[in-house]
C-alpha cells in the first residue's frame, strides 16, 4: 500500500480523501493557498504546505511547484480530486515522470477522453453509440458557424477539457454562436487551465445518467450502477440519485455495458465516470467520460457499500478489484444535494462572505461532505459549494423525506444559500414523480424559487432573546471569553452568542 | 428593550421585557409572546412556552445583520438605522458591479461613445465570466475600475452619459 499522498486539492473533496487516507493508514499530505490557510483539510491532514496565492493559477494549478512539493515531502503519491488539475493529462505525466504514483487514470486515457474527437473515435469503435453531430475545436470563426449549421441548432458549446457545467453554452441561433463560443473559453481557461471547447447536437428533454466504472491494473473492469443527475440549473449538477426511477432493467444493464466498454476500450485504470444522455425515446447516448472522482460519488457508495476513494488508492497501489460485476448489488435509494453559498432570488449569484455559523445535520441514513466550518470565508476565488448532504433510504420515498429532514437541521448563518431551494424542489410534484430532465429547472425556474419567509412567531423570539443577550454581553466581559464567541454558556446573565463583535 | 429591524422593505419593531421569574415578555404589534425557559449553545437559542411547546432557533449577527434559521426558514434581517440614506449606489444598478468580482477586461475607454448592449467591462467570480453591457447608448465619462482590480458587489464601476435618442 502507498504511504503519503500529496492531496492537489482543496475543500470538502481534500476532507473525504484525508479521511480515506486515514482508514488505509497513509499519511495525507496538504496544500493550500493564503486564502485557505485555516481551512478544515488543511487543520486535518498530517502535514500541510502553502502553495501560493489565492487565485488558482498561482497556487492550484502550479503543477510544477505542486511536484516538487510532493517530492521534497517524501510522497509516494498525489491524489487530484476533482477539478483543477483532476483530468490535466500533462500533470498526470509529469506525476509519474516524477517517480510518484497517480491516484487516477493513466494519462493516455485522460487525453484520450479529453480529446472528444478520439473519445468519440473509439466510443464507435467500441460501439457505444454517441451524440449525433460534433465539431471539435477549430481556430476560424467561419469554421465554427459551418459546423453548427451542419450540426443543426440547437447546439452546445462545451469544454473539452472538463465538467461541473463549466464553459457549457446552448446555442438556439447561429447570432449567439461566436460570443457563446468565446465566453466558453474563457470560462474554461480559468476552470481548467485549458480554453479548448467543442460543439454538439443539443438533445432537447434529455435526461443525464451516468455510470460508475472502476478498472484495476490488470484491465479488470466493473461498473457500481448508475447516478442519475437530471436535476440540473444550468448545466450544474443540484440533485442526484442512484439508482434512476427513468430507466428499465434493460437499459440499465445495456448502460453499464456500455460503460464497461467505453472504459476497457481506452486501457483505463482507476476510477471513472461514463456520462450519458438519455434521450425521450429511451435511446442513450455517450456524453463524456470523467476521468476523476466525480461530486457525486457518495450516492454510489451509499446504494452499493463500496469507498471508491478508498479502492482509488487500492487500486494505484496496484491490488487487483476483489469484486466481480456479481458481487456489486445496488440496494436501497440514496440522494444527494449541493448546498451552495447562493442567493437563488437574486439570480443564483453567489454569496461572498463569512460563513458565521455551519451545524451540518447528523443521525441514521446522512452523511454530509463539506469542507467548511463556522468563521470560514466563502471567497470569489473557489467554488461556492458548501456542503454536498447525502440520505439514505430503503425507497426513494424514504431517501427525500429524510433528505427533507436533513436539510432542515442544516443551519448556515451568515451567507445566503440554496437550501430553500433545495426544499422546493425536494416537495416539488414532478421531482418526487421523477419527471426532471437537464432542463426542467430553466423552464420552471419561477415556481421553484423560495419565497421570503415571513416573520413567524418563533422568529420573532429568537432574535428577541438573541438582542437581549447580545444587549447582556456588552458588559464587560474578560478577554479570553471575549475571543470565544462560540463557548457555551450556561446560566444568565453571560449568556455568549454567536455575534461578531461590533468593535 | 424595544428593537427596530428592516425586514423585506418593512420597518418591524419588537419589545422584550424580561420578567422577575427569568421569563420573557415579547410584544410585536399586537401580538403578546410568552416564553418560559431559555438556554443558549453556541448560536443555537431554545426557548419553551407556556403549554409545554420547546423549540431552538438559530441566530447569528454580523455588524446590523441578523441571520435566523429554523426548519424551514431562513432569513436575514437587519437593525434599521433611522438616519440611513438611499445609497446612491442602489440607482443606476447596471453599470455597478453585481457581486463581489475581480475586472478581468475593460472593453472602452474614457471617451468612447457606445451603444445600447455593448460589452463594456468583463469581471469574473468563482469561475464565472459576467459581463457589464451598456443599459443605453452613451459616452464614456469615467471608469472606476482597472483590470486586475477585486470590487464590491454594488461598487459603482462606470459612468456613462446617455446620449439623446436622434
Amino acid at each position: 500500500m502507498l504511504k503519503r499522498c500529496l492531496i492537489a486539492n482543496r475543500g470538502e473533496v481534500a476532507v473525504r480523501i484525508i479521511q480515506a487516507c486515514r482508514e488505509l493508514g497513509i499519511e495525507s499530505v496538504a496544500i493550500y493557498s493564503t486564502a485557505d490557510k485555516d481551512a478544515l483539510y488543511v487543520k486535518q491532514a498530517d502535514f500541510a504546505f502553502l502553495i501560493g496565492e489565492a487565485p488558482p493559477s498561482e497556487s492550484y494549478l502550479q503543477a510544477e511547484r505542486i511536484i516538487q512539493t510532493a517530492q521534497a515531502a517524501a510522497c509516494d503519491c498525489v491524489h487530484p480530486g476533482f477539478g483543477f488539475l483532476a483530468e490535466n493529462a500533462a500533470f498526470a505525466r509529469s506525476v509519474l515522470e516524477a517517480g510518484l504514483e497517480w491516484v487516477g487514470p493513466g494519462p493516455q486515457a485522460i487525453q484520450a477522453m479529453g480529446s472528444k474527437t478520439e473519445a468519440r473515435a473509439l466510443m464507435l469503435k467500441a460501439g457505444v453509440p454517441v451524440v449525433p453531430g460534433f465539431q471539435e475545436d477549430v481556430q476560424q470563426e467561419d469554421e465554427w458557424k459551418a459546423a453548427a449549421e451542419a450540426i443543426g441548432y440547437p447546439v452546445m458549446v462545451k469544454a473539452s477539457g472538463g465538467g461541473g457545467g463549466k464553459g457549457i453554452r446552448i446555442v438556439q441561433q447561429a447570432d449567439d454562436l461566436l460570443s457563446a463560443i468565446e465566453m466558453a473559453q474563457n470560462e474554461a481557461q480559468r476552470a481548467f487551465n485549458d480554453r479548448r471547447v467543442f460543439l454538439e447536437k443539443y438533445i432537447e428533454q434529455g435526461r443525464h445518467i451516468e455510470v460508475q466504472i472502476l478498472a484495476d491494473k490488470k484491465g479488470h473492469v466493473i461498473h457500481l450502477f448508475e447516478r442519475e443527475c437530471s436535476v440540473q440549473r444550468r448545466h450544474q449538477k443540484i440533485i442526484e440519485e442512484s439508482p434512476s426511477i427513468s430507466i428499465s432493467e434493460e437499459i440499465r444493464s445495456a448502460m453499464g455495458k456500455a460503460a464497461v466498454d467505453a472504459a476497457a476500450s481506452v486501457g483505463y485504470v482507476n476510477a471513472g465516470t461514463v456520462e450519458f444522455i438519455l434521450s425521450e425515446d429511451g435511446s442513450f447516448y455517450f456524453l463524456e467520460m470523467n476521468t476523476r472522482l466525480q461530486v457525486e460519488h457518495p450516492v454510489t457508495e451509499f446504494v452499493t457499500g463500496i469507498d471508491i476513494v478508498k479502492m482509488q488508492f487500492k487500486i494505484a497501489s496496484g491490488e487487483p478489484l476483489q469484486l466481480d460485476q456479481a458481487d456489486v448489488k445496488q440496494q436501497g435509494h440514496a440522494i444527494e444535494c449541493r448546498v451552495y453559498a447562493e442567493d437563488p432570488n437574486n439570480q443564483f449569484l453567489p454569496s461572498i462572505g463569512e460563513v458565521l455559523f455551519f451545524k451540518p445535520p447528523q443521525g441514521a441514513g446522512i452523511r454530509v461532505d463539506s469542507g467548511i466550518q463556522s468563521r470560514d470565508q466563502i471567497t470569489l476565488h473557489y467554488d461556492p459549494m458548501i456542503a454536498k448532504v447525502i440520505t439514505y433510504g430503503q425507497t426513494r420515498s424514504e431517501a427525500i423525506e429524510r433528505m427533507r429532514y436533513a436539510l432542515a437541521q442544516s443551519v448556515i448563518l451568515g451567507t445566503k444559500t440554496n437550501i430553500g431551494f433545495l426544499q422546493n424542489l425536494l416537495n416539488h410534484p414532478d421531482f418526487i414523480d421523477g419527471k426532471m430532465d437537464t432542463r426542467y429547472i430553466d423552464r420552471n425556474l419561477e415556481h421553484l424559487l423560495p419565497e421570503e419567509s415571513a416573520l413567524d412567531e418563533d422568529t420573532l423570539i429568537g432574535l428577541a432573546l438573541f438582542e437581549w443577550q447580545l444587549a447582556a454581553q456588552h458588559q464587560p466581559v474578560s478577554g479570553e471569553q471575549r475571543g470565544d464567541r462560540f463557548s457555551p454558556w450556561l446560566s444568565y446573565p453571560n449568556l455568549r452568542l454567536g455575534v461578531k463583535n461590533a468593535d | 428593550m424595544r428593537i427596530n429591524y428592516e425586514y423585506a422593505g418593512e420597518k418591524v419593531a419588537l419589545d422584550v421585557e424580561r420578567q422577575k421569574d427569568g421569563s420573557f415578555i415579547i410584544t410585536h404589534e399586537d401580538q403578546v409572546i410568552r416564553v418560559d425557559a431559555v438556554d443558549v449553545q453556541g448560536a443555537a437559542i431554545q426557548f419553551r412556552q407556556e403549554d409545554g411547546r420547546q423549540k431552538t432557533i438559530w441566530v447569528a449577527g454580523d455588524g446590523k445583520n441578523r441571520f435566523v434559521h429554523h426548519e424551514q426558514v431562513n432569513l436575514q434581517v437587519s437593525l434599521a438605522d433611522t438616519n440611513r440614506r438611499k445609497s446612491s449606489l442602489e440607482n443606476d444598478h447596471d453599470l455597478s458591479a453585481q457581486m463581489p468580482a475581480q475586472i478581468t477586461n475593460l472593453h472602452v475607454q474614457v471617451g468612447d461613445t457606445v451603444k445600447m448592449g455593448d460589452k463594456l467591462i468583463s469581471l469574473e467570480a468563482m469561475k464565472m465570466e459576467m459581463q457589464i453591457l451598456a443599459p443605453y447608448a452613451g459616452l464614456v465619462l469615467h471608469l472606476h475600475a482597472a483590470v486586475g482590480d477585486v470590487v464590491e458587489r454594488g461598487q459603482r464601476l462606470i459612468e456613462l452619459e446617455k446620449s439623446e435618442p436622434e
